[in-house]
């Protein structure tokens, strides 16, 4: 795939992070643009209009989060928060909830950071490339060519990785996929030993896609195997 | 006729109530100087009273002349009686003390008696007249009259001076009237012929004697209920409070209750000085004041360890004054250590005002009741209040450590934190570098700048591991139901490398099927991988590391053994402490954190588990953790995180 027409923007307090992350980045082919803070950051996304944004937590004027939840309000592009922040689940949960498709915590390889922009990336397009298949039901209607969900009627906005996830689940539908295979398929291989990934965007999809998030008809968990995704009759 | 008749009924009833009384008091205590001198004198008064009616009641019938006679030195012989023994009484009464005067005292007393009956009995029969109104008239000798006077005067000169000593005031009174009725007797022979002053000395030997009665019988049958009471209340006092302040004050007020004393101290012992902790009756403002040992009548009890009287504090006290103007206002006091198993735990200062009452041996007696309670009292809640104020000390130093812990805890989070931009900034421009000089025929840049890697990213594995090792710590763990198969699977395969590398053979094996249990997946498989490479680091090439999981009771046990060099048994006790590294003089390469194992700790505990190890020095190490299956609660995990 070619990165060149690619274009990434690093938002980082932190004057070398970013530049180092930028000189990486376009010495694989990528565009970079760079913002010193949440808020320079937010005007840098809408006068590039990027195909990535690689996002720091705590920063000043605007932190990662907001800017986060304000790109999600008007975008889909992919989003990797990269934070020194301790990562626990919550962290994740609650970066995963404003709207990011990635968590990574600092300090983190160069080959490997770039590894993991590749594959978001990756998911990202390779969205656009599926073929015309859609889901309808009463309740659900997915249009995968559109990269368009609806709940009930309502247009749900999902993350580039949910949508992934969701396309992967149905494609398979009535199968259980693994978490591996879940893993490789919707974040390759780079996160197959990253197991809670796919638990905490199952639970933040099927808060966003089921009738009861607690009682999930669409997203079955198949103990201790994987998920299965189950159609439901046309109601 | 009509007034002697009346005073000679009143006087035979008086002296048979005083008779009976007599024998009361004989029967509950004849051996007593006190007893002894009261029936001496009441037998005197018996004795001249009968003398009266006999001389009378034969007069007015007719009765010969012998009989008469016979009355009429019975009088003589018991008026001089009654005014000779009742000095000897009015000493004893009044506490007369010292074995030398007493003996001198009865002496004299007793010789005069005697050398007076001789003279009457040895002199002729006396000389009476009976007159027409049936009156008999009979004459005391005058030298008699002078000693009669005399003794009544001394007796009299006596009484006043040791009133304060009388315990009863019935014995003022009686005495008093006594001497009054011998008075009459020896100047007015009118009244004498008429009986009032045998009479008189009648009723007065009955106040004399409910006096005795009171002393002897009355009061001790009051104090004995006293006393009962006292200890009663102390008893009350040490099972019902703790609270020291509240058992010195309410033992002070008892103390000054019981003993009719005008106020009471207690001072207590802190090792090098006695310091007043509770008063009654005394202004509060001298509270903590201090005595030395030795140093006041308290000072001088405590060190002593006896109790210490003084009759009037002023006159009899020269050591230095107990508290500021204690020479003014103390009068009698009386200072009692207290004391348990010979230690002096304060001393109890009781006093009476100036002009007040003084203290006498039942006073000390009930002192002596009450002071070993007391002491009980004192040292219970005073160890009582050393516990609570013990207590309150270790509450809140561990509430300052905990504190610190969480400002420890928190600045190394901050600071891990911290370190992380940096190192991140350092690693991604060094990564950058390197592949920039990566043509560059120099190889020893490249190899420094390997170093510099090598040693960055190690001190990225430290912060990582603090990091972990505080959010285990916090219970910040993400539970749900495992797999351990996988677990193993995935840790063993992570370093299978590693192993192959170092020319290990890593080999796992697990009872099939493992039951699940519920942990949090990323921090139990990280512990075991800790253990995994710590037998890798461990074991020379060539040897093996193996994993065994098995289900032993309610637990899943987890087994990593090495053929490694092992772990010299000093340190085995010390290897899951933080920052603990063991002596490893022949391996230079092993250079850890010191946190591995205790995460593995830390991970083990916060799954309610237990982690221990045998090892010997050049057979190798195994090290076992253990879960329980049975699944974690949220109370148990909060247990675990708290």
């Amino acid at each position: 795939m070619l990165w060149c027409d690619m274009k990434i923007l690093i938002v980082d307090d932190e004057q070398n992070i970013r530049e180092q992350l930028g000189k990486r980045l376009r010495r694989d082919g990528f565009t970079v643009f760079t913002g010193a803070n949440g808020l320079e950051g937010l005007r840098q996304f809408h006068a590039e209009r990027p195909d990535l944004v690689v996002l720091d937590i705590v920063m000043p004027e605007m932190d990662g989060l907001t800017v986060c939840q304000r790109i999600r309000e008007v975008a889909e592009t992919p989003i990797m928060m990269l934070s020194a922040n301790a990562v626990t689940e919550e962290d994740v949960v609650r970066g995963l909830t404003a709207g990011a498709d990635e968590y990574l915590e600092k300090p983190v390889g160069m080959d490997a950071f770039v590894a993991r922009v590749r594959a978001l990336m990756r998911r990202a397009t390779m969205v656009s490339a599926e073929d015309e298949k859609s889901y309808s039901d009463g309740h659900l209607m997915v249009d995968l060519k559109r990269r368009q969900v609806y709940v009930r009627g309502v247009k749900e906005h999902l993350t580039p990785t949910e949508f992934k996830l969701l396309a992967v689940l149905l494609e398979n539908a009535g199968r259980v996929v693994s978490q591996r295979e879940l893993l490789e398929q919707v974040w390759g291989q780079e996160y197959a030993e990253d197991l809670y990934y796919p638990r905490v965007y199952i639970s933040q999809l099927r808060r966003k896609i089921e009738p009861d998030a607690a009682n999930p008809t669409y997203i079955l968990t198949e103990h201790r195997v994987g998920y299965r995704f189950e159609k439901q009759p046309n109601g | 006729m009509a007034l002697s008749g009346i005073a000679l009924i009143v006087s035979i009833a008086a002296l048979l109530l005083s008779l009976l009384m007599l024998i009361l008091i004989l029967w509950q205590d004849a051996r007593s100087t006190n007893s002894r001198t009261y029936a001496l004198f009441v037998g005197m008064v018996i004795l001249w009273s009968s003398g009266v009616l006999i001389s009378r009641l034969g007069a007015s019938v007719g009765a010969a002349p012998s009989l008469i006679s016979l009355g009429v030195r019975l009088i003589e012989i018991g008026f001089t009686g009654a005014c000779v023994v009742s000095y000897l009484l009015v000493f004893v009464l009044s506490s007369g003390q010292g074995e030398r005067l007493t003996r001198l005292i009865h002496i004299t007393v007793w010789s005069v008696l005697i050398l007076q009956s001789v003279l009457v009995l040895s002199t002729e029969l006396p000389r009476y007249q009976i007159r027409a109104d049936g009156a008999l008239i009979y004459r005391l000798s005058e030298w008699g009259v002078l000693t009669y006077t005399l003794v009544t005067a001394a007796a009299l000169v006596l009484l006043w001076q040791r009133r304060r000593k009388l315990k009863s005031r019935w014995s003022l009174l009686g005495i008093s009237l006594f001497c009054l009725g011998v008075l009459i007797e020896l100047i007015s022979p009118e009244l004498r012929y008429r009986g009032v002053g045998s009479s008189l000395s009648a009723v007065a030997t009955l106040a004399i004697s409910y006096a005795m009665l009171q002393t002897q019988i009355i009061t001790p049958l009051i104090g004995r209920a006293q006393q009962l009471e006292s200890v009663r209340a102390v008893g009350l006092t040490i099972t019902q409070s703790l609270n020291l302040s509240r058992v010195l004050a309410t033992i002070a007020e008892r103390a000054a209750l019981i003993l009719q004393a005008d106020c009471a101290l207690i001072f207590l012992n802190h090792g090098d000085y006695l310091q007043l902790a509770a008063e009654y009756n005394l202004s509060p403002k001298f509270i903590g004041t201090r005595l030395a040992h030795g140093e006041g009548l308290v000072g001088s009890a405590a060190r002593t360890r006896q109790t210490q009287q003084v009759e009037n504090y002023r006159r009899d006290w020269h050591g230095a004054p107990d508290i500021p103007y204690a020479k003014e206002g103390f009068g009698a006091a009386v200072a009692v250590p207290l004391l348990l198993d010979q230690d002096v735990q304060g001393v109890l200062l009781v006093v009476a005002g100036v002009d007040s009452k003084r203290f006498d041996r039942d006073d000390l007696h009930l002192l002596g009741l009450l002071s070993p309670q007391a002491a009980v009292a004192i040292a219970n809640s005073r160890n009582y209040e050393a516990q609570r104020q013990l207590a309150e000390e270790l509450t809140e130093a561990t509430n300052q450590l905990r504190d610190m812990d969480k400002v420890k805890t928190q600045m190394l989070q901050m600071t891990s934190h911290q370190l992380k931009n940096p190192l991140f900034s350092a690693l991604s421009t060094l990564e950058n570098l390197q592949h920039e000089v990566r043509d560059l025929p120099n190889s020893e840049v490249q190899e420094s700048l390997s170093v510099v890697h090598a040693e960055l990213q190690r001190m990225e594995r430290i912060v990582a591991n603090i990091l972990n090792l505080e959010r285990v710590q916090n219970g910040k763990l993400a539970y749900a139901e495992l797999n351990i198969e996988e677990i193993v699977e995935a840790a063993v395969r992570d370093l299978s490398r590693q192993a192959q590398q170092k020319g290990l053979t890593l080999h796992a094996e697990c009872q099939s099927p493992l039951p699940a249990l519920r942990g949090d997946r990323h921090f139990l498989t990280q512990a075991l991988a800790n253990l995994l490479e710590n037998a890798l680091k461990f074991t020379p090439s060539g040897g093996r590391v193996q994993v065994h999981a098995a289900e032993i009771e309610d637990c899943v046990v987890i087994k990593v053994s090495d053929s490694g060099i092992g772990i010299p048994h000093a340190d085995l006790s010390r290897v899951f402490e933080r920052f603990f590294r063991a002596e490893q003089p022949n391996i230079e390469h092993a250079r850890g954190s010191g946190l591995g194992l205790s995460l593995v700790k830390a991970v083990v505990d916060a799954h309610s588990g237990r982690v221990w190890l045998e090892s010997a020095v050049g057979e190798g190490t195994t090290v076992y953790m253990a879960l329980p299956i049975k699944p974690i609660t949220e109370s148990a995990a909060e247990i675990a995180s708290a």
